[in-house]
Formats: C-alpha cells, sequence, structure tokens
C-alpha cells in the first residue's frame, strides 16, 4: 500500500507527463515549431465556438514546470498530509487545480482560456478553505470575490471579442492594434491579469490566501495561480508595449514590487513574508512584461517558480515543527536544528535574492541589467533598484530571525529534521533551483542579449543587494538597551506592515456602503412594500377574488341554464331586428 | 371499466359519435354526432352504488341537451337564411352556435356546470369528460370564424380556471379548472392553427392521463391524501408532484411545450394581450401548483396513525414510471432531438 | 451579546488584566528573549510604582495606561498557533460527543461493546446527577 496512495500514483503520473512535456518542449525550440489543434464545438451566427490548444515551446516548458512542481508538491503532501482525514480530497483537489492549469496554459482562445481561468478560481477558492475555520473562509471569500473582478473582466472582453468575429485572439492582436476596441479588450485583459495576479488594488488576497495548506501554497502561489495572469499578459503583450495600458502596468507592478517588499521587512508570519515576497517577484515579472520584454518575464516566472516552491516547501517544513506555529518571533537557531531543510531555505533565499549562478541569478540580474539601459523614468528606476534591495533586505531578516540565534519557541517543542518524504520532495526542487537559471538561460535565450553598461550601473544590481542584505541583518538586530524602532514610527510602521491597509480597503472598505444600502432596500422593499404590495396583497385579493367566484359556482343549474336561454335569446333578438 | 360488456358497447358508441361529428361535411351530420356522444356518454356515468354519479349525469344530460337545442335550432336557422348552404358567415347565428359548442366544452362564461358536475364522477370518468369529450366541439368551434366571442371565451377560461383552483382542496375541481384554463388556451390555439391544438390536445391528455392514472388507482381526491398517502413511498410523491408541476406547464417539463408553441405562435400573430392575459392567469395556477408542491415536500409531512399500506396490486409502476420519465423529460427530449436535427 | 458586560470587574482585577496584556504586547515588540525580560522588569517596575496610590489617581493611570497600551498595539500580536486569532485556531475540528447518539442503529450496531458501555455509562451518569442534585421538575421535563 505504501506506493499505492494517491499521492505516489499523482507523483509518478505528473513526473512523467512533465518530462515528456520538458522533451516535448526542447524539440519545439529546437525546430521553431507550433502545434495549433482547434475543435469547434458550436456554431453560433456565423461565430464558431472552438476549443483551441496551442502548443509552442513556451506552452510547452510551462506545462512542464508546472507539472514537476506539482508532483513534488504532491509527493511532499504525502508526508505533509499524513494525519488529515481528507487528504484524498486535497489531493484530487490539487489535480484539479493542476489540470486548470493546464488548460489554461495551452488555450489561446478568450473563451477556451475561460475554462482553465475559472477553474483555477473555483479550485484555489476550495484549497483556501480547504482548513474549515473562520480566517480560511475569510480568506477564501476575499481570494474568490477578487479573482471574480477578473472573471468579470475576462467575460467582457469575450464580448467585446464579438466585434472580431472570433475569439481567437492571437490572429487579431497585431493587426487591431491601433482600434479603440482592441484597446478596450487589452485593458479588460490587463485588469484580469491584474487581479490574479494580485497587483495593486487587489494585492490583499494574496497574503491572505495563506491560510491554505502549506503545499497547497507552495503550488499556488509559486507556478500556477498568481502565474495565470502574467501568463495571460505574456500572451497579450503586443498590446501592452505600444499603449498606454503598458505605462500604467509599469506604474502598478513597481509599486506592487515596492509595496510587498516594504511590508514583508514588516512582516512577522512566516509564511505570509514568502507570499510578500512572491507579490514583489510578481510585480517584478509584470513590470519588465509591460516594457515589452515578454521573454524575460517568463523566464523571471519559471525560474521563481521553481524556488520560491522551495521555499514554501522548506516553511512547511519549518511550520511542522514548529507545532503549526507560523511566528517567526518564535523561531530561532533552525540552522543548528534542521540543518537540511535549513540548507534548502537558504538556498532558495539566495536564489530570490539574485546571488549568483542561482536560479534567481540569471533572470533578475539580465531584468535589471535590461531597465537599466532601457528608458525609464527615474521613478521606475527608483522603485525597481529599492524593491531590489528590500528583497534582499527581508530575506536576511529572515534567515537572521529563523536561522540564527536561539530557539525561541514554546518549552514543549521537539525539532527534527527527519521527515524524510518531504526532504526528498524538497531535494528534487533543490536541485532545480540550483541549475534551473542557467539551464533555462542557455535554453531560451539562443543569443545572449547585448546589454552594454558603464561599470557604476554593472556594479549597482550588486551593490544595492548587498546593502539590502546589511540592512536587514541591522534592523533585525537588537541589543539590550536598544528601543524599538518601529514601535517609536508607529503609524509608519502600522501602515507598511498592514499592506497600506490594502486588506481593509478591500474587504471592510468595499462592503461598508453596499451593505447599508442592502439592509435599506432589504427592510423597505424586500420585507415592506413590495412584499406588502406584492406578496401578500396580490395574494390576498387572488384568493377574494376565488371566494366570490365560488358564490357563483353554488350548484345552480336551473340559474345557469336559463341564463344561457336569455343569452341565446339576447343573440335571436339581434339576429331578427338588426 | 372493461369487464363490463355494456361499458365496452356504451364506449365504441361513444367514439363513433364524436368520430362523426369530426368527420361530418355538414350542420345536421355534427349535431347527430354530438347526440349519439351524448346518449352514450351518459349510461358510462351512471353508477348503480353512487347517488352523485347519478346526479352528475343528470347534470350532464340537462346541460348537453340545451346546448345541442339550440344548436340544432341555430343550424337550422343558418340553413333557411343561407339556402342549405354550409358556410358559416352570418355572426349571430354563428355566434349562436359557438355559445352552445361553449357550452358543451365547458368553457370559460358557460363553464358553471362543468366543476360541479365532475365533483360527482369517478376518475376515469373525468378523464373521458376533461379529454374526450372535448374532441367533438372543439373541432366544431374551428369552422366557425369569428374571434370576438371566442377571444372573450379564452380570456375568461383561462381566469376563471386559474382563480378557481387557487382556493381549491378537492382534486377533481382541482383537475376541472385546470381543464378550464387549458381550455382556453386550446381554444388560442385554435385561433392559428389546427395543428398546434392538436399538439396541445395530445399533450394535455397524456398529462391529465399520468395524473388521472395515479389519483384512480390510489382512489385520492383530496388534498391532504396526498400529502400523508405516500408516505412510504417518496418516489412515488416525488413523481407525482412533478406531474403536478408539468400539467401547469413549469419549463423543464412537457407540459411547456405545448404552452411554448402557443405563446410562439400568438406572438408571431402580434396576440399580445391575449398572451398576457393567458401567461398571467397561468402563473397563478403555477403558483397553486408549486404551493401545493412546496407544501407536500416541506412542510405538511405528517402521518396518520392507523395507515393503510398502499395496494399496489393493480398498480403498474413500470407504466407508470415511463410516463412519468417523458413527462418529465419530454421537453429535454424533444428539444434534443430538434437540435439534432 | 458579547459586548454586553455581565459583570463589573474590580479595580484590581482590570490591573491585572492591563498589566497582562501590556506584557503580551510586550512580548510582540521585543522578540528577543533576553530584550523582552529586560522590558518585562522595566514594565513591572512601573506599575509597582504606582501601586499604593488612592483609588481615584488609581483609576485615573489605569486610563492612562489602558490609552498607552491601545495607542502601542503591535499590528501582529504573538499569538499561540493553537488558541484564538492564531493561524491554526479551529484547524483541526472536534465533533462533539453527542453527534454518537445520533448514529443509526446500524451503525451503532457495528460496535456493539463500546455503545454498550457508552449506554451504561450515560445511565450512571443520570444516576449520579439525580443523586446529586435531585430529581428533576416533571414539568421541565418535556421538550422546550
Amino acid at each position: 500500500m505504501k506506493y499505492l496512495s494517491i499521492c505516489s500514483i499523482s507523483f509518478v503520473n505528473l513526473i512523467s507527463i512533465s518530462f515528456s512535456c520538458f522533451l516535448f518542449s526542447l524539440y519545439f525550440l529546437l525546430n521553431n515549431m507550433v502545434y495549433f489543434i482547434e475543435w469547434e464545438v458550436v456554431s453560433l451566427n456565423s461565430m464558431s465556438i472552438v476549443m483551441t490548444f496551442l502548443f509552442d515551446w513556451m506552452s510547452l516548458l510551462f506545462m512542464s514546470f508546472v507539472l514537476m512542481i506539482a508532483s513534488l508538491v504532491i509527493f511532499y503532501s504525502k508526508e505533509y498530509m499524513e494525519s488529515d482525514e481528507n487528504i484524498n480530497r486535497f489531493i484530487m483537489l490539487v489535480l484539479m487545480f493542476v489540470l486548470s492549469m493546464m488548460l489554461l496554459i495551452i488555450s489561446p482562445n478568450l473563451i477556451s482560456i475561460l475554462l482553465g481561468w475559472d477553474g483555477l478560481g473555483l479550485v484555489s477558492y476550495c484549497l483556501v478553505i480547504y482548513f474549515q475555520n473562520i480566517k480560511s473562509y475569510n480568506a477564501g471569500m476575499l481570494t474568490a470575490l477578487s479573482n471574480r473582478i477578473g472573471d468579470v473582466a475576462l467575460l467582457l472582453a469575450i464580448a467585446w471579442m464579438l466585434n472580431y468575429g472570433s475569439w481567437n485572439y492571437i490572429f487579431y492582436l497585431e493587426v487591431m492594434q491601433n482600434e479603440f476596441e482592441m484597446l478596450l479588450i487589452g485593458s479588460l485583459v490587463m485588469l484580469a491579469a491584474m487581479t490574479k495576479s494580485a497587483q495593486i488594488p487587489f494585492s490583499s488576497w494574496l497574503p491572505a490566501a495563506m491560510a491554505a495548506p502549506t503545499p497547497v501554497s507552495a503550488l499556488v502561489h509559486s507556478s500556477t495561480l498568481v502565474t495565470a495572469g502574467v501568463y495571460l499578459l505574456i500572451r497579450f503583450n503586443i498590446l501592452l508595449s505600444f499603449s498606454w495600458l503598458g505605462q500604467l502596468l509599469l506604474l502598478l507592478a513597481s509599486l506592487t514590487m515596492f509595496m510587498s517588499g516594504l511590508g514583508a521587512n514588516f512582516e512577522f508570519d512566516l509564511k505570509k513574508i514568502i507570499a510578500l515576497s512572491t507579490l514583489s517577484q510578481l510585480g517584478l515579472m509584470m513590470s519588465i512584461l509591460s516594457m515589452g520584454f515578454y521573454k524575460l518575464a517568463m523566464f523571471h516566472l519559471l525560474t521563481h517558480a521553481l524556488f520560491k516552491a522551495l521555499l514554501f516547501m522548506c516553511a512547511g517544513a519549518i511550520i511542522h515543527n514548529m507545532n503549526n506555529s507560523q511566528d517567526i518571533r518564535l523561531m530561532g537557531g533552525l540552522s543548528i536544528h534542521m540543518p537540511l531543510t535549513s540548507t534548502c531555505f537558504n538556498v532558495s533565499n539566495l536564489a530570490l535574492c539574485g546571488m549568483p549562478f542561482l536560479a534567481g541569478f540569471y533572470s533578475k540580474d539580465m531584468i535589471l541589467e535590461v531597465v537599466m539601459i532601457s528608458n525609464i523614468n527615474m521613478f521606475s528606476f527608483f522603485l525597481y533598484f529599492f524593491s531590489t534591495g528590500l528583497t534582499v533586505s527581508y530575506s536576511f531578516r529572515l534567515v537572521y530571525y529563523s536561522m540564527t540565534g536561539d530557539l525561541n519557541c514554546g518549552s514543549l517543542n521537539m525539532l527534527n529534521d527527519e521527515s524524510w518524504v518531504m526532504l526528498r520532495g524538497m531535494m528534487g526542487l533543490l536541485i532545480m533551483s540550483i541549475i534551473g537559471g542557467s539551464m533555462l538561460n542557455w535554453l531560451i535565450f539562443p543569443i545572449p542579449y547585448m546589454i552594454c553598461l558603464p561599470k557604476l550601473m554593472k556594479f549597482l544590481t550588486l551593490f544595492v543587494c548587498i546593502f539590502g542584505g546589511l540592512f536587514g541583518y541591522l534592523i533585525s538586530m537588537t541589543n539590550l538597551y536598544s528601543l524599538n524602532k518601529s514601535l517609536l514610527n508607529y503609524n509608519i510602521s502600522v501602515f507598511l506592515g498592514s499592506m497600506w491597509f490594502m486588506p481593509y480597503i478591500s474587504t471592510y472598505g468595499m462592503i461598508f456602503y453596499p451593505l447599508n444600502m442592502g439592509q435599506l432596500v432589504v427592510k423597505s422593499f424586500d420585507q415592506g412594500w413590495s412584499e406588502y404590495f406584492g406578496g401578500q396583497h396580490l395574494y390576498q385579493k387572488l384568493v377574494n377574488y376565488s371566494q366570490i367566484l365560488f358564490l357563483m359556482h353554488n350548484n345552480s343549474l336551473k340559474i345557469y341554464l336559463m341564463l344561457f336561454v336569455f343569452w341565446i335569446l339576447i343573440l335571436l333578438n339581434f339576429l331578427l331586428f338588426m | 371499466m372493461f369487464n363490463n360488456s355494456s361499458k365496452i358497447l356504451f364506449i365504441t358508441v361513444m367514439i363513433i359519435g364524436t368520430l362523426i361529428t369530426v368527420t361530418s361535411n355538414s350542420w345536421l351530420g355534427a349535431w347527430m354526432g354530438l347526440e349519439i356522444n351524448l346518449l352514450s356518454f351518459i349510461p358510462l356515468l351512471s353508477d348503480n352504488n353512487n347517488l352523485t354519479s347519478t346526479e352528475s349525469s343528470l347534470k350532464y344530460f340537462l346541460t348537453q341537451a340545451l346546448a345541442s337545442t339550440v344548436l340544432l335550432f341555430s343550424v337550422i336557422l343558418l340553413m333557411l337564411k343561407n339556402n342549405f348552404n354550409n358556410e358559416v358567415n352570418e355572426s349571430f347565428t354563428s355566434m349562436m352556435i359557438m355559445s352552445s359548442l361553449l357550452l358543451k366544452s365547458g368553457a370559460a362564461p358557460f363553464h358553471f356546470w362543468f366543476p360541479n358536475m365532475m365533483e360527482g364522477l369517478n376518475w376515469m370518468n373525468s378523464l373521458l369528460l376533461m379529454t374526450w369529450q372535448k374532441i367533438a366541439p372543439l373541432m366544431l368551434i374551428s369552422y366557425l370564424n369569428i374571434k370576438e366571442l371566442l377571444l372573450i371565451s379564452v380570456i375568461l377560461s383561462v381566469i376563471v380556471g386559474a382563480i378557481g383552483g387557487l382556493n381549491q382542496t378537492s382534486l377533481r375541481k382541482l383537475m376541472s379548472f385546470s381543464s378550464i384554463n387549458h381550455l382556453g388556451w386550446m381554444l388560442s390555439s385554435l385561433m392559428i392553427s389546427e395543428s398546434i391544438w392538436l399538439v396541445y390536445f395530445l399533450f394535455y391528455s397524456f398529462l391529465s392521463f399520468i395524473l388521472t392514472f395515479m389519483f384512480n388507482i390510489f382512489k385520492l381526491f383530496h388534498l391532504n391524501q396526498l400529502f400523508s398517502w405516500f408516505i412510504n413511498s417518496k418516489i412515488l410523491k416525488f413523481t407525482l408532484f412533478m406531474n403536478f408541476l408539468s400539467l401547469g406547464g413549469l419549463p423543464p417539463f412537457l407540459g411547456f411545450l405545448p404552452k411554448w408553441l402557443v405563446i410562439q405562435q400568438l406572438t408571431s400573430c402580434n396576440q399580445y394581450f391575449l398572451l398576457t392575459a393567458m401567461m398571467m392567469s397561468t402563473l397563478i395556477t403555477l403558483f397553486f401548483y408549486l404551493r401545493i408542491c412546496y407544501s407536500a415536500f416541506m412542510l405538511n409531512y405528517f402521518e396518520n396513525n392507523w395507515m393503510m399500506t398502499l395496494n399496489m396490486n393493480n398498480f403498474n409502476m413500470n407504466l407508470y414510471l415511463i410516463l412519468t420519465f417523458f413527462s418529465i423529460f419530454g421537453l429535454i427530449l424533444i428539444s434534443l432531438f430538434f437540435f439534432m436535427l | 451579546m458579547a459586548q454586553v458586560p455581565l459583570a463589573i470587574a474590580s479595580h484590581k482585577r482590570q490591573v491585572c488584566s492591563l498589566y497582562k496584556r501590556a506584557l503580551r504586547n510586550l512580548e510582540a515588540w521585543y522578540d528577543r528573549r533576553n530584550v523582552y525580560r529586560y522590558r518585562a522588569v522595566q514594565l513591572r517596575a512601573r506599575f509597582d510604582e504606582n501601586r499604593c496610590k488612592d483609588l481615584g489617581e488609581g483609576i485615573r493611570l489605569l486610563a492612562c495606561g489602558q490609552r498607552e497600551l491601545f495607542e502601542t498595539k503591535h499590528f501582529q500580536p504573538r499569538n499561540f498557533a493553537n488558541s484564538s486569532g492564531g493561524c491554526a485556531y479551529e484547524r483541526e475540528v472536534i465533533p462533539p460527543d453527542w453527534l454518537l447518539d445520533y448514529w443509526h442503529p446500524l451503525e451503532k450496531a457495528q460496535y456493539p461493546e463500546y455503545f454498550a458501555k457508552r449506554e451504561q455509562r450515560k445511565k450512571e451518569y443520570v444516576t449520579w446527577w439525580e443523586k446529586q442534585y435531585g430529581k428533576p421538575d416533571p414539568k421541565d421535563l418535556g421538550h422546550h
């Protein structure tokens, strides 16, 4: 039975599909091939609703990465969710999630992409509320409703695509890019992508969704759900780079990057720190995408998926050992007690920071250098580099809190590093997050980018990173008499530590007036006037009429027949005398 | 019913009478068929053991005889005026004919005998009265081409059928008011095309057959029996109420199909006022059907202290389920077939 | 009805509660243990300093203290994982014991020994209860 559990079977299946996808993508990349499969579902008024599959190297490669991460996550959850009663439901949900992600990746058609898109929304809701407590319900509702905005935007975009006679957008993007309708479609799609990838007005759901079990976070918030928006915009990238959409997206995405990087420095929940770092990386991808470098965004998306999944998995192992506690104030000295997990954790953290020759370095460094050589204003430039520094800062702060020092947790706590199934799952991703960046770099870019910078600018990234690391270390270090700086600047730290109040704005702020209005309407209309005049009064009247009618049915046959005879006589009268 | 040789005779003669009416090409022949039909239906109604059915048969005889008299009178009048020409073009004469035929079929301004009479019948006779006895008068009405009286009759029928059923606890009266309501729809479909009328009539007969079949076997005459009778078979209860809703014309069920056809045809003939009146009144019928179903499923779930177990001996479950299947999924099936074509 | 106070807390209890909450708040701000101990001692000293003031002064100080606590409340308070407000609160649902009474007799029949013993225990509990508190009033026995 050990190898026949649902986890092992799905692991084997997914990893084999992942390998074959990888090989196919290499083949497609080598021969520059694209497969386009179309199946007409129904044709309506000369509009055909089709299911379209597009297989090119990009979708296949993305698919292979997603499947690999999913397989390792499922393998990992065999131990992580071992004591859970509903592990079968859990794994099935994860599999459904992966399936809808696959559908999303391979469809270049706005209608058929909706299948995967809505599937992601629905299953992510089911996964977030997997632990059935109030916190999860709230988080799930926030997630689902934020994503719903994007779904509506996508549906509106579908309605506007009706103008072109087909929903295969890839045929129209380039031809129609100067039209107003296409701009509208582009902005709607951008809205959809921004909700899925949690860009600034919609950011609050991503940290809230950390109420899900950690394997879900490892899958959902590294490679699948949140990158769906980025992937959609990669497909729509032509629209972005030639209109104001790109400029708007650049601003919002870099603000997201800045906000979440700053927020992560004030956060104390282990998973939320990682979620915020995901958010900042998403902002990075979105912003480079908005400048037109979609290949770079794809590259960073893939590498980020690798090390972020690893980071989440390590966090899961740590949380497991901390008795479900996620507060980093309770951790400390983990590198002594959990050496292997800590190794993975640090490697992925360094990859996140862009430590040379780890996965993140190749993509992130290239993105930053491309930013430096392209035309960009001072503000965006500042946001890019400050956020890069912040990334290193919160990573080092995290390492400082959790890895160094003494153990700070409760007295009844046993730490060990012998959860071998989880560790094996992490090892696979560890290797990938070390070699993944260089591998992908050689694969995706046959000709290297030509980047020519002065010495100072070339080293700017490195300086920023080193400074950020130092900063992160110094703000966390305390001595006995030090005053807490964030306590001194209480207002600012609360503002920054709660994501610029975005969770409040998108929950209480959103719902306050509609809820009051709804109460008013319910009181005065639904349960008031319209109930009185519509429901009760109408019914009462009808019953009264019915009673009057029965008075007439009082079994007096003679009268009826006499009346009939009179009626006939009247008719006869008319007939004779007119 | 069928083990009695005289009943077989009368049923045959009744059928022949209707056929004579439908196929005759003169008004006298039609009148003759109606008389044959009436005289063979009367013995079918009367039951030696039951006083009410005798009363009902008497009521039926009186009304139908009066209607036949007027019909004969006006037909003769017509022939006198038009030199034995069968064409009906004189409006007052044809209004008289129409009135007599409406009285025969039990449509609204002349419907008062109908629920009272049905209250005394058993279910099989009610079924005959609701369905077969309508064929001949309706076919004759279709020969007349005056709209005014027909329109008034349609609107009054649907309204009376709807409002009459609202306060009803007797199933036979409920069915008779439902029949009046459906008669209104049938008359309106007659105004447009006979084939739609035929479709409507067939579906209506089918649906009322299923319900009457159930009522007859389980001897159900009042609403409260429905609530408590099917305690030990939820499926029967459920399907029975689905059939109820189907008869009322709730969209996913078969009963909606003929209504759909009529609605579409009336819309294309610009008969919006008529259509509005009909649909509003049908909403009322649906409302009380739904109310019954709702309370049967959810609220009034009580059990009698002493219960007879269901007598399933002469109940053909398979037949019933097949019929119910069509009544529930018929619309979907037909739409699918249409879609495939 | 949660906001309606059911009892009036004495001044002493309020001060103790304030002290405890202030300590928890300090714990959230100063996360290293030694620093926290240092601050906690300071806090204790602040409380001790105003120990034997008269009641009017005490009430004013208490209000001040509560205000200060409110103004310096940590934006991410440090909660225990499994208690209210923590991240794993109510994560594992423990079905209540009376659920077993609603099992179908067929289901119960699968564990005959357990349910026999359970019925036995119930009877024992009833006898114990009646011995302890006396027979219930027959008027209260019906369904409420």
